[in-house]
């Protein structure tokens, strides 16, 4: 109770009532990881080129996995819709984008990947190149990734699985695990608006 | 020890009754669920929550189903540098009064080469297997979101 008028006093009244209507205190700004991060250039599931700089104007929520992952792949990727669904409702859907980067070109084609990442109705873009190409952002942003012996029901990936918040210039400004808080990814990109 | 199993058996009865758990003797087969993945994937990962009521030790070896040319139990670890990797696990034992969790991002069964991957809404019947003892059969309905 007495921290209301101490607080209203540092803050001034009007923006007391800024910060109850936000989220209670004052978002800290997130800082920029200069040591991960850069441009590159990949294929879309359209086929297409795609530039991370074309992204400019956009806070992008970029993720890797790959389509042949069951469990925490389909479950990220689930997570990350509903962020953006969420963000559609508020009316913020136009200057965010989800996207999904495949460590595993050889079965993710732009084919593939065009029957998959639709299915979460969250305007996701599939990502993927040649390896050389994939490893060269993953490297970037580091990721690491390990493919296993294929035992006979096929090969899957060892893979740190973090999801990055990149702001309109497409900086690095956040990691996630893949379980991340739903509400605090979207408190965090509304800051970045 | 007599009330207590007793209350293991009336609280086994009335999840049975109430939540429509599938129970084999005193095996509790509960929170069971598939995740839903677009049609074009070839697996599909499994959840449920087993519990043994009995008074013998079990051993979960596998699983089985119509849908899925093989299944099996697999553990996903994460290290502490954030890599994340699945294992096969040959076998879970459940000493009496034991429950074992299958859950995202940890333990879950996984169904590989899936002819056609059902549906949201949809229920899928899976069996799981056991050393020394009969399977135990339950619905794992498909959502796209953990219940
Ligand atoms: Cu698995």
């Amino acid at each position: 109770m007495t921290l209301l008028p101490a607080l209203a006093g540092r803050l001034g009244l009007p923006g007391l009532l800024l910060a109850l209507a936000a989220c209670a205190e004052p978002p800290p700004e997130l800082p920029v990881n200069t040591r991960l991060g850069g441009d590159f250039t990949l294929t879309d599931h359209r086929g297409e080129p795609f530039q991370l700089a074309d992204q400019r104007g956009r806070v992008v929520l970029m993720f890797f996995g790959y389509t042949h992952c069951p469990d925490i792949c389909p479950a990220t990727l689930a997570r990350v819709s509903q962020v953006y669904r969420n963000l559609k409702e508020a009316g913020d859907a136009e200057r965010v984008q989800p996207l999904f980067i495949t460590f595993d070109p050889r079965r993710d084609t732009p084919e593939h990947l065009s029957e998959y990442v639709p299915w979460f109705k969250a305007n996701v873009i599939g990502l993927t190149g040649d390896e050389e190409q994939i490893r060269a952002v993953a490297e970037q942003y580091g990721v690491v990734y390990l493919q296993s012996a294929d035992d006979g029901s096929g090969y899957d990936f060892t893979h740190s699985d973090y999801v990055y918040l990149l702001d309109q210039q497409g900086r690095v400004r956040k990691l996630y695990p893949s379980d991340f808080d739903i509400d605090e990814v979207i408190h965090d990109v509304q800051s970045l608006l | 020890m007599m009330y207590k199993a007793f209350f293991n058996a009336l609280t086994g009865a009335a999840l049975l009754a109430l939540a429509g758990a599938a129970a084999a003797d005193d095996l509790v087969l509960e929170d069971a669920w598939l995740r839903a993945v677009p049609p074009v994937s070839p697996t599909m990962a499994g959840y449920f929550t087993l519990r043994n009521d009995g008074d013998q030790a079990v051993e979960l070896i596998g699983a089985k189903t119509d849908i899925a040319g093989m299944a099996m139990l697999h553990d996903t670890e994460t290290t502490d540098d954030g890599q994340a990797r699945m294992v096969h696990l040959s076998g879970i034992t459940l000493e009496p009064g034991d429950e074992a969790t299958f859950a995202p991002g940890g333990k879950h069964l996984m169904l590989m080469k899936v002819d056609t991957i059902p549906e949201a809404g949809e229920s899928v019947e899976i069996c799981l297997t056991f050393r020394d003892r009969e399977d135990l059969c339950g619905d794992f309905p498909v959502r796209r979101e953990a219940p």
